[in-house]
């Protein structure tokens, strides 16, 4: 009996560890949005509420939304700087709270990636943003 | 449409006080939000690269770019600034 008791244990540690290995902790959409520190997102593609693309400037395409992962936000653009807090509010809305305003932007994430993120405003136009 | 276009045409909520998922309340400041500049200006000294007043105002160095965002009226090359020159440094 003793002899059958060792090797049962070493099996079941190395099951144990060949499941562990196998689990990937998953981002929530916040952390996938802000990384740890903050992510820079550019425009890629932007839909009007038809559904037709709409033709993205190369000006348009430097401006910068920065997300930070301690909630705050900052839009970069030619005429300046926008801030306030951001929030994902049930895993699919993005809330943006623009300092100064008394009312909250709320955008429906239909796509989300580390990499890319669409987007689609209360009027049905839509924008895909991806990474710097 | 630019990026702020698009950001302020979302589905609009009155704010109750906003609910972050992601981080801790920070502590508001006494004065109120509207006149809190959203930026304040800085004289390039002899030495200075973006890189480094974005380390000295952010703490991070590869935030260089939002102050050339900021100033591509006046950094055309963010290589080439020179002393004297009045820049704007956004608030974050």
């Amino acid at each position: 009996m003793k002899n059958l008791f060792k090797p049962l244990i070493i099996i079941i540690t190395s099951l144990f560890l060949l499941a562990s290995c196998g689990e990937k902790k998953s981002e929530s959409p916040s952390e996938i949005l802000a990384g740890t520190g903050s992510k820079a997102w550019q425009i890629s593609k932007q839909l009007d509420s038809q559904g037709d693309k709409e033709k993205v400037s190369s000006e348009v395409k430097d401006e910068t939304l920065n997300l930070y992962s301690n909630g705050k936000f900052s839009i970069v653009d030619a005429s300046g700087t926008a801030t306030g807090m951001w929030s994902v509010v049930g895993s699919e809305k993005l809330s943006l709270h623009f300092d100064g305003e008394n009312v909250t932007e709320n955008f429906t994430i239909t796509e989300l990636k580390n990499d890319k993120v669409a987007l689609t405003a209360g009027d049905g136009s839509a924008m895909i943003l991806k990474t710097k | 449409m630019g990026l702020l276009d698009f950001f302020k045409k979302g589905e609009e909520k009155k704010v109750e006080p906003l609910k972050q998922q992601t981080a801790p309340i920070q502590p508001k400041p006494s004065a109120p939000t509207s006149s809190v500049p959203t930026s304040q200006e800085y004289t390039i000294k002899s030495g200075d690269s973006l890189s480094k007043i974005a380390k000295q105002f952010y703490g991070d160095a590869s935030k260089w770019s939002v102050i050339h965002m900021a100033n591509k009226d006046i950094i055309k090359d963010p290589n080439l600034i020179h002393p004297n020159q009045k820049i704007k440094i956004p608030n974050l």
